[in-house]
Protein backbone atom coordinates (compact mmCIF):
# COMPACT_ATOMS: atom_id res chain seq x y z
CA UNK A 1 0.00 0.00 0.00
CA UNK A 2 2.95 2.53 0.97
CA UNK A 3 4.45 1.52 -2.38
CA UNK A 4 1.67 2.45 -4.29
CA UNK A 5 0.52 5.58 -1.97
CA UNK A 6 4.20 6.85 -3.38
CA UNK A 7 4.01 6.23 -6.89
CA UNK A 8 1.11 8.07 -6.79
CA UNK A 9 3.16 10.66 -5.24
CA UNK A 10 5.63 10.78 -6.98
CA UNK A 11 3.44 11.17 -10.24
CA UNK A 12 1.64 13.99 -8.77
CA UNK A 13 4.61 15.22 -8.10
CA UNK A 14 5.78 14.57 -11.70
CA UNK A 15 2.70 16.40 -12.62
CA UNK A 16 3.28 19.46 -10.90
CA UNK A 17 6.87 19.63 -12.18
CA UNK A 18 5.54 18.79 -15.92
CA UNK A 19 2.67 21.73 -15.47
CA UNK A 20 5.38 24.23 -14.48
CA UNK A 21 7.82 23.69 -17.13
CA UNK A 22 5.12 24.37 -19.41
CA UNK A 23 4.65 26.87 -17.93
CA UNK A 24 8.12 27.99 -18.69
CA UNK A 25 9.15 28.09 -14.91
CA UNK A 26 12.83 28.95 -15.23
CA UNK A 27 13.04 27.34 -11.68
CA UNK A 28 11.47 24.13 -13.43
CA UNK A 29 13.76 24.00 -15.66
CA UNK A 30 16.93 24.09 -13.25
CA UNK A 31 14.93 21.59 -11.40
CA UNK A 32 14.48 19.18 -14.48
CA UNK A 33 18.33 19.81 -14.98
CA UNK A 34 19.67 18.71 -11.52
CA UNK A 35 17.36 15.80 -11.82
CA UNK A 36 18.57 14.42 -14.87
CA UNK A 37 21.23 16.24 -16.70
CA UNK A 38 24.26 13.72 -15.14
CA UNK A 39 22.67 10.52 -16.17
CA UNK A 40 21.77 11.77 -19.64
CA UNK A 41 25.34 13.19 -19.60
CA UNK A 42 26.35 9.58 -19.00
CA UNK A 43 24.18 7.91 -21.41
CA UNK A 44 24.96 9.94 -24.42
CA UNK A 45 28.80 10.10 -23.66
CA UNK A 46 28.63 5.98 -23.87
CA UNK A 47 27.15 6.13 -26.61
CA UNK A 48 29.03 8.33 -28.37
CA UNK A 49 32.16 7.80 -30.74
CA UNK A 50 34.06 10.15 -28.95
CA UNK A 51 32.35 11.14 -25.51
CA UNK A 52 34.13 14.64 -26.02
CA UNK A 53 30.73 15.56 -27.87
CA UNK A 54 28.44 14.60 -24.88
CA UNK A 55 28.02 17.97 -23.74
CA UNK A 56 27.03 19.67 -26.44
CA UNK A 57 25.14 16.85 -27.49
CA UNK A 58 23.26 17.06 -23.98
CA UNK A 59 22.91 20.72 -24.48
CA UNK A 60 20.93 20.11 -27.55
CA UNK A 61 18.73 17.33 -25.78
CA UNK A 62 17.72 19.82 -23.08
CA UNK A 63 16.82 22.39 -26.04
CA UNK A 64 14.39 20.02 -27.58
CA UNK A 65 12.90 19.24 -24.27
CA UNK A 66 12.40 22.66 -23.75
CA UNK A 67 11.00 23.53 -27.01
CA UNK A 68 8.95 20.31 -27.12
CA UNK A 69 7.50 20.27 -23.46
CA UNK A 70 4.51 21.34 -24.39
CA UNK A 71 3.77 18.38 -26.64
CA UNK A 72 4.11 15.83 -23.72
CA UNK A 73 0.58 14.39 -22.26
CA UNK A 74 2.72 12.29 -19.74
CA UNK A 75 2.05 9.53 -22.49
CA UNK A 76 5.00 8.19 -20.85
CA UNK A 77 7.02 8.76 -17.39
CA UNK A 78 8.52 12.55 -17.52
CA UNK A 79 11.74 10.21 -17.35
CA UNK A 80 11.06 8.12 -20.18
CA UNK A 81 10.42 10.64 -22.71
CA UNK A 82 13.77 12.48 -21.50
CA UNK A 83 15.80 9.53 -22.04
CA UNK A 84 14.11 9.04 -25.41
CA UNK A 85 15.31 12.40 -26.85
CA UNK A 86 18.77 11.75 -25.35
CA UNK A 87 19.21 8.42 -27.23
CA UNK A 88 17.42 9.97 -30.56
CA UNK A 89 20.17 12.94 -30.69
CA UNK A 90 23.22 10.35 -29.61
CA UNK A 91 21.89 8.27 -32.81
CA UNK A 92 21.91 11.55 -34.54
CA UNK A 93 25.18 12.64 -34.05
CA UNK A 94 26.38 9.28 -34.16
CA UNK A 95 25.22 8.86 -37.97
CA UNK A 96 26.98 12.44 -38.66
CA UNK A 97 30.35 11.29 -36.77
CA UNK A 98 30.58 8.22 -39.40
CA UNK A 99 29.08 10.51 -42.23
CA UNK A 100 32.04 13.00 -41.53
CA UNK A 101 34.88 11.61 -39.48
CA UNK A 102 34.72 8.08 -40.90
CA UNK A 103 36.93 9.34 -44.21
CA UNK A 104 39.27 11.09 -42.15
CA UNK A 105 40.52 7.91 -40.42
CA UNK A 106 43.43 5.64 -41.49
CA UNK A 107 41.82 2.20 -41.28
CA UNK A 108 44.78 0.16 -40.26
CA UNK A 109 44.44 2.18 -37.02
CA UNK A 110 40.73 1.34 -36.72
CA UNK A 111 38.92 -2.10 -36.19
CA UNK A 112 34.85 -2.25 -37.42
CA UNK A 113 32.66 -4.58 -34.93
CA UNK A 114 29.94 -6.27 -36.70
CA UNK A 115 27.47 -3.79 -37.19
CA UNK A 116 30.43 -1.70 -39.34
CA UNK A 117 30.58 1.12 -36.70
CA UNK A 118 34.57 1.69 -36.03
CA UNK A 119 36.50 2.13 -32.59
CA UNK A 120 40.11 2.74 -32.77
CA UNK A 121 41.90 -0.27 -30.60
CA UNK A 122 44.35 2.49 -29.18
CA UNK A 123 42.26 4.69 -27.89
CA UNK A 124 39.36 1.82 -26.57
CA UNK A 125 41.66 -0.62 -25.14
CA UNK A 126 44.15 0.64 -21.90
CA UNK A 127 47.18 -0.07 -22.25
CA UNK A 128 47.39 -3.08 -20.08
CA UNK A 129 51.02 -3.13 -18.02
CA UNK A 130 51.82 0.53 -18.99
CA UNK A 131 51.92 1.95 -15.72
CA UNK A 132 51.75 -1.25 -13.32
CA UNK A 133 53.24 0.93 -10.25
CA UNK A 134 49.98 3.81 -9.94
CA UNK A 135 47.25 1.22 -10.46
CA UNK A 136 44.77 -0.23 -8.74
CA UNK A 137 43.58 -3.82 -9.68
CA UNK A 138 40.02 -2.18 -9.53
CA UNK A 139 40.13 0.38 -11.46
CA UNK A 140 42.01 -1.56 -14.10
CA UNK A 141 39.53 -3.88 -14.42
CA UNK A 142 36.93 -0.77 -14.69
CA UNK A 143 38.60 0.43 -17.38
CA UNK A 144 39.00 -2.77 -19.16
CA UNK A 145 34.90 -2.98 -19.15
CA UNK A 146 34.62 0.46 -20.10
CA UNK A 147 36.79 0.10 -22.99
CA UNK A 148 34.87 -3.47 -23.58
CA UNK A 149 32.00 -1.58 -23.71
CA UNK A 150 33.06 0.45 -25.87
CA UNK A 151 33.41 -1.70 -28.89
CA UNK A 152 29.76 -3.43 -28.48
CA UNK A 153 27.52 -2.89 -31.73
CA UNK A 154 25.29 0.14 -30.78
CA UNK A 155 22.55 -1.55 -30.51
CA UNK A 156 23.78 -3.97 -28.01
CA UNK A 157 25.43 -1.12 -25.98
CA UNK A 158 22.76 0.92 -25.15
CA UNK A 159 20.63 -1.65 -23.95
CA UNK A 160 23.54 -2.88 -21.45
CA UNK A 161 24.34 0.32 -20.30
CA UNK A 162 20.42 1.00 -19.55
CA UNK A 163 20.19 -1.76 -17.84
CA UNK A 164 23.08 -2.64 -16.08
CA UNK A 165 24.76 0.84 -15.31
CA UNK A 166 21.43 3.10 -15.13
CA UNK A 167 19.36 0.18 -13.63
CA UNK A 168 16.36 0.90 -15.80
CA UNK A 169 13.70 -2.00 -16.38
CA UNK A 170 12.93 -3.85 -19.37
CA UNK A 171 9.45 -1.78 -19.97
CA UNK A 172 11.45 1.26 -19.71
CA UNK A 173 13.98 0.14 -21.67
CA UNK A 174 11.58 -0.87 -24.42
CA UNK A 175 9.47 2.19 -24.37
CA UNK A 176 12.49 4.51 -24.55
CA UNK A 177 14.25 2.76 -27.94
CA UNK A 178 10.53 2.30 -28.62
CA UNK A 179 11.16 -1.39 -29.32
CA UNK A 180 10.06 -4.41 -27.77
CA UNK A 181 10.19 -6.50 -24.62
CA UNK A 182 11.28 -9.30 -26.28
CA UNK A 183 13.73 -7.29 -28.91
CA UNK A 184 15.08 -5.84 -25.46
CA UNK A 185 15.70 -8.51 -23.97
CA UNK A 186 17.72 -11.05 -26.83
CA UNK A 187 19.99 -7.63 -26.84
CA UNK A 188 20.96 -7.65 -23.60
CA UNK A 189 21.54 -11.72 -23.57
CA UNK A 190 23.76 -10.99 -26.97
CA UNK A 191 25.18 -8.07 -25.16
CA UNK A 192 26.45 -9.45 -22.25
CA UNK A 193 27.71 -12.64 -24.21
CA UNK A 194 29.72 -10.19 -26.58
CA UNK A 195 31.07 -8.41 -23.40
CA UNK A 196 32.18 -11.29 -21.64
CA UNK A 197 33.69 -12.34 -25.03
CA UNK A 198 35.46 -9.02 -25.60
CA UNK A 199 37.10 -8.94 -22.12
CA UNK A 200 38.19 -12.70 -22.53
CA UNK A 201 39.84 -11.56 -25.93
CA UNK A 202 41.41 -7.88 -24.67
CA UNK A 203 42.53 -9.18 -21.14
CA UNK A 204 46.03 -10.14 -20.83
CA UNK A 205 46.80 -13.50 -19.34
CA UNK A 206 49.80 -11.41 -16.81
CA UNK A 207 46.66 -9.60 -14.96
CA UNK A 208 45.26 -12.85 -13.98
CA UNK A 209 46.13 -11.51 -9.99
CA UNK A 210 44.09 -8.26 -10.69
CA UNK A 211 41.02 -9.90 -11.66
CA UNK A 212 40.50 -13.55 -10.57
CA UNK A 213 37.12 -14.25 -12.59
CA UNK A 214 38.95 -13.42 -15.82
CA UNK A 215 41.70 -15.00 -15.12
CA UNK A 216 39.82 -17.98 -14.66
CA UNK A 217 38.09 -17.90 -18.15
CA UNK A 218 41.52 -17.22 -19.90
CA UNK A 219 42.50 -20.38 -18.15
CA UNK A 220 39.49 -22.23 -19.08
CA UNK A 221 39.52 -20.72 -22.90
CA UNK A 222 43.57 -21.86 -22.69
CA UNK A 223 42.73 -25.21 -22.01
CA UNK A 224 40.30 -26.20 -25.03
CA UNK B 1 16.64 -34.56 -24.12
CA UNK B 2 20.86 -34.67 -23.49
CA UNK B 3 22.63 -32.87 -20.99
CA UNK B 4 23.80 -30.12 -23.69
CA UNK B 5 20.16 -28.96 -24.77
CA UNK B 6 19.25 -28.62 -21.77
CA UNK B 7 22.20 -26.74 -20.59
CA UNK B 8 21.53 -24.48 -23.92
CA UNK B 9 18.04 -24.03 -22.60
CA UNK B 10 19.22 -22.84 -18.97
CA UNK B 11 22.06 -21.00 -20.57
CA UNK B 12 19.33 -18.63 -22.40
CA UNK B 13 17.90 -17.97 -19.47
CA UNK B 14 21.31 -16.82 -17.76
CA UNK B 15 20.37 -13.20 -18.88
CA UNK B 16 16.52 -13.08 -17.17
CA UNK B 17 17.79 -15.03 -13.87
CA UNK B 18 20.48 -11.80 -13.34
CA UNK B 19 18.03 -9.71 -13.69
CA UNK B 20 15.39 -11.15 -11.30
CA UNK B 21 13.55 -11.90 -14.45
CA UNK B 22 12.68 -15.51 -13.99
CA UNK B 23 9.88 -16.88 -11.81
CA UNK B 24 9.97 -18.54 -8.67
CA UNK B 25 10.08 -22.45 -9.91
CA UNK B 26 12.17 -21.47 -12.87
CA UNK B 27 14.52 -19.97 -10.51
CA UNK B 28 14.66 -22.70 -8.27
CA UNK B 29 15.05 -24.84 -11.39
CA UNK B 30 18.19 -22.69 -12.57
CA UNK B 31 20.10 -23.11 -9.39
CA UNK B 32 19.72 -26.55 -8.90
CA UNK B 33 20.93 -27.08 -12.53
CA UNK B 34 23.80 -24.77 -11.98
CA UNK B 35 24.36 -26.68 -8.52
CA UNK B 36 25.04 -30.19 -10.09
CA UNK B 37 26.75 -28.62 -13.61
CA UNK B 38 29.97 -26.95 -13.31
CA UNK B 39 30.10 -26.13 -16.52
CA UNK B 40 26.80 -23.75 -16.98
CA UNK B 41 28.29 -22.38 -13.30
CA UNK B 42 31.58 -21.47 -14.43
CA UNK B 43 29.51 -19.58 -17.31
CA UNK B 44 26.72 -17.83 -14.81
CA UNK B 45 29.48 -17.12 -12.76
CA UNK B 46 31.81 -15.06 -15.76
CA UNK B 47 28.53 -13.02 -16.25
CA UNK B 48 27.53 -12.34 -12.73
CA UNK B 49 31.04 -11.04 -12.20
CA UNK B 50 30.58 -8.82 -15.35
CA UNK B 51 26.91 -7.41 -14.27
CA UNK B 52 28.79 -6.59 -11.02
CA UNK B 53 31.85 -4.80 -13.07
CA UNK B 54 29.17 -2.85 -14.63
CA UNK B 55 27.57 -1.60 -11.84
CA UNK B 56 30.69 -0.51 -10.44
CA UNK B 57 31.20 1.72 -13.15
CA UNK B 58 28.75 4.36 -12.25
CA UNK B 59 27.16 7.37 -14.00
CA UNK B 60 30.12 9.23 -16.06
CA UNK B 61 31.17 12.25 -14.39
CA UNK B 62 29.86 14.90 -16.51
CA UNK B 63 31.71 18.08 -16.81
CA UNK B 64 31.50 20.73 -13.70
CA UNK B 65 30.10 23.08 -15.53
CA UNK B 66 27.59 21.44 -16.99
CA UNK B 67 24.30 22.44 -15.13
CA UNK B 68 25.16 26.33 -15.82
CA UNK B 69 26.07 26.04 -19.53
CA UNK B 70 22.48 24.06 -19.65
CA UNK B 71 20.88 26.81 -17.88
CA UNK B 72 22.48 29.38 -19.78
CA UNK B 73 21.80 27.88 -23.20
CA UNK B 74 18.12 28.05 -22.20
CA UNK B 75 17.90 31.56 -20.76
CA UNK B 76 19.84 32.88 -23.95
CA UNK B 77 17.08 31.05 -26.26
CA UNK B 78 14.18 32.03 -24.26
CA UNK B 79 10.51 30.88 -25.79
ZN1 LIG C 1 24.62 -27.04 -17.68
Amino acid sequence: MSDLASAIGMASEEAALVAELKAGSERAFALLIAQYSHTVYSVIARSLRDPADAADVTQEVFVKIFRHINGFHCESSLRTWIYRIALHEASNQRRWWSRHKRQELTLDAHQENDEGELFSLGDTLPATGASPYDSCASSQTRQQVEAALRTLPEVFRTVVVLREIEGFGYEEIAEMLNVNLGTVKSRLTRGRAALRQALMTSVPATKSAASPGVSGRLSREGAR
Amino acid sequence: MNLDTLCVLFREQFSPYLDGALTGHERQAMASHLDGCPACSAEFNDLLELQESLASLGTMKAPADLQARLRGGLSRRGR
